[in-house]
């Protein structure tokens, strides 16, 4: 492979290497044993880790942060699932506007989005930061509810539901014991998805975040600024972890492919 | 009355143009009626009206002398197989063949038991445990089937359940279909572009055009006397022509026979002489198209050229028409020929 095609494989090996190298850097200054960040570490070992489990703005914000993507992925997908499957069922030309609106926060800058809810939850509204956050990050993942079962809808074959339906089930029986069952994979790639975004988000979490409620990212965003520990690399080794572990078990449950590439089941 | 399934008047349109027009059609029990017709014509629509998918704009839907046109499908009792076969992918074989007992609140002890039957019906008692993208397309083909028949319904509908087979299990197939309908006398209802289907499995087939039954009868009556020019062009019938005296006529290619010019000619027989157009080899015979100037004007028939090697484009043939052969198209309008002198 290497002989026959040596420039095209060289490409590859520095794109590797390029995707790979911050890694590599960030794995290997949360193993210092140092006070600062340096790369090669000094010294190895698992003293930061130490440090960032018990680290408590860290710790409080990360259950901020699992509280808030699993609220916000559950009421994205409670409002995106029935929606999109009433509007591709039963009104195929509204799918357009539907998709038009729901797909519209992938369009406005996270930012704006985020500071016009900023003023109204919590400075007209008086929301506490929680609650905030939890509303803005499920408009945020409702492109993914939307687009993921709308994809998964369009592939599954409309005359499943007919034929339920001939054999005697009535729209609720067809939607919980037909429909749902062969969207499932996708509705499993959404959430997935929908755990990760709101788990990652920085934008919106900035201007909805208090002092008390922090999501990590913003939490790590504040340490990095004052502080120059080899900590925040644990931190990130940890999610990085954290990542390959969601990734892994979206492996098992219903194929890698499925959830990142642009084939639904 | 005893039709099990009777549409009347019964009209739809999408929007372009009517898809199905004050169609009228009865299916009595026990009956295999096959909606034959090219695409476009109608025959889907008018199975997803009796299954209650479609309601239609106008007309009537009777099903066991009730009306049926504003009922749901899921309160219709009808089995129905798609041309996807349309199984549950989350459920295994038996539990797809169980789904319409289920709904119907059979209890277990009997649904294992009819859901087990049905597949013996079908010849799939060992798969029952597989899911269906375990299975092959006839396989699967023979779930549908089974899925359909297990909850007795008062029609068995088929869509175009054979198209998606290869040539060679189409025809198992298609004889397997037959010994289910036989051996549980229920009433069903084909759709199919196929007349080799629509022939080998109907008691009664009717030919749709344009939303409206073009005619119908006997596979056999319609297939040797077609009525009108689009029905014996859809079955094969190749030669229409305007006969002097006897109006339009179809004739089969493979009963029509051309011969040179100067080979001797056989004077009961109807022919006409003209100037062949092409010849195909077929393998097992030639085919020729020869272009006879008649009354109305120059038309091309095509047969079966008896001496290939006596042939050639342009060269003067004789087209023999074999009396018998020669299929009068009643519905037809009997234009007068003007001109004085016959061919």
């Amino acid at each position: 492979m290497i002989r026959r095609r040596p420039v095209l494989s060289l490409l590859t090996l520095a794109a590797v290497v390029f995707l790979l190298f911050p890694i590599v850097v960030v794995v290997g200054v949360a193993l210092s044993r140092g006070d600062v960040l340096t790369f090669p570490p000094s010294g190895l070992s698992l003293r930061w880790f130490g440090e960032a489990l018990t680290y408590q703005p860290f710790t409080d914000s990360l259950v901020t942060s699992a509280v808030v993507a699993a609220a916000a992925t559950v009421i994205a997908l409670a409002v995106g699932v029935p929606a999109t499957y009433a509007v591709h069922r039963r009104s195929p030309r509204g799918r357009r506007l539907l998709q038009t609106v729901f797909l519209s926060p992938l369009i406005v800058p996270e930012l704006v989005l985020g500071f016009a809810l900023f003023q109204l939850f919590l400075v007209r509204a008086g929301f506490d930061a929680l609650a905030a956050l939890i509303i803005g990050h499920s408009v945020l993942l409702l492109p993914y509810a939307v687009r993921v079962t709308g994809a998964s809808l369009e592939q599954a074959d409309p005359a499943l539901e007919e034929a339920a339906a001939g054999l005697g089930a009535g729209p609720v029986r067809t939607f919980f014991g037909v429909t749902l069952p062969v969207i499932a994979p996708g509705i499993v790639s959404a959430t997935i998805l929908s755990l990760l975004t709101s788990f990652n988000n920085v934008p919106m979490s900035l201007l909805l975040t208090s002092r008390s409620v922090q999501t990590l990212p913003v939490a790590m965003l504040e340490y990095v600024q004052t502080s120059f520990t080899p900590m925040i690399a644990a931190v990130s080794t940890l999610l990085l972890l954290l990542t390959i572990g969601v990734a892994l078990v979206t492996e098992r449950l219903v194929g890698f492919q499925r959830v990142f590439g642009r084939s639904a089941p | 009355m005893n039709h099990v399934v009777e549409l009347r008047g019964v009209g739809h349109n999408f929007g372009a143009g009517p898809v199905l027009a004050d169609l009228d059609l009865a299916v009595d029990r026990g009956e295999f009626l096959a909606l034959l017709g090219p695409s476009g014509c109608g025959k889907s629509t008018t199975l997803r009206v009796i299954a209650g998918y479609l309601r239609p704009a106008e007309g009537q839907v009777l099903i066991g002398g009730r009306d049926a046109t504003r009922v749901p499908p899921q309160r219709r009792n009808i089995g129905m197989v798609f041309q996807s076969y349309a199984l549950f992918p989350h459920l295994s074989v038996a539990e797809n063949v169980a789904f319409g007992l289920r709904m119907r609140k059979v209890g277990k002890l009997e649904r294992t038991r009819r859901v087990g039957e049905a597949l013996e019906l079908v010849g799939l008692g060992q798969l029952a445990a597989r899911k269906p993208g375990q299975l092959s397309g006839g396989q699967q083909q023979r779930v549908a089937l089974a899925r359909a028949v297990v909850i007795r319904p008062d029609v068995l509908l088929l869509d175009e359940p054979l198209s998606n087979l290869d040539a060679r299990l189409r025809i198992q197939l298609r004889s397997e279909l037959a010994r289910v309908q036989r051996e549980t006398g229920l009433t069903a209802v084909l759709v199919t572009h196929d007349q080799e289907e629509a022939l080998a499995l109907a008691d009664r087939m009717a030919v749709l055009r344009d939303g409206r039954i073009a005619q119908q009868g006997s596979p056999r009556e319609v297939f040797e006397r077609p009525r009108n020019r689009f029905v014996a062009q859809f079955l094969g019938y190749e030669n229409v022509l305007a006969l002097p005296d006897r109006g339009e006529v179809a004739v089969r290619p493979e009963h029509v026979r051309i011969e040179a010019a100067d080979a001797a000619a056989d004077p009961s027989a109807v022919s006409f002489e003209g100037v062949v157009d092409e010849l195909t080899y077929r393998g097992t015979h030639t085919t020729a198209t020869v272009t006879v100037p008649l009354p109305a004007g120059p038309v091309a028939l095509r047969g079966i050229a008896l001496s290939p090697g006596a042939l050639a484009p342009g060269r003067a043939a004789r087209v023999v028409l074999s009396e018998p052969a020669i299929v009068p198209l009643l519905d037809e309008p009997h234009r007068p020929v003007l001109e004085e002198n016959p061919v």
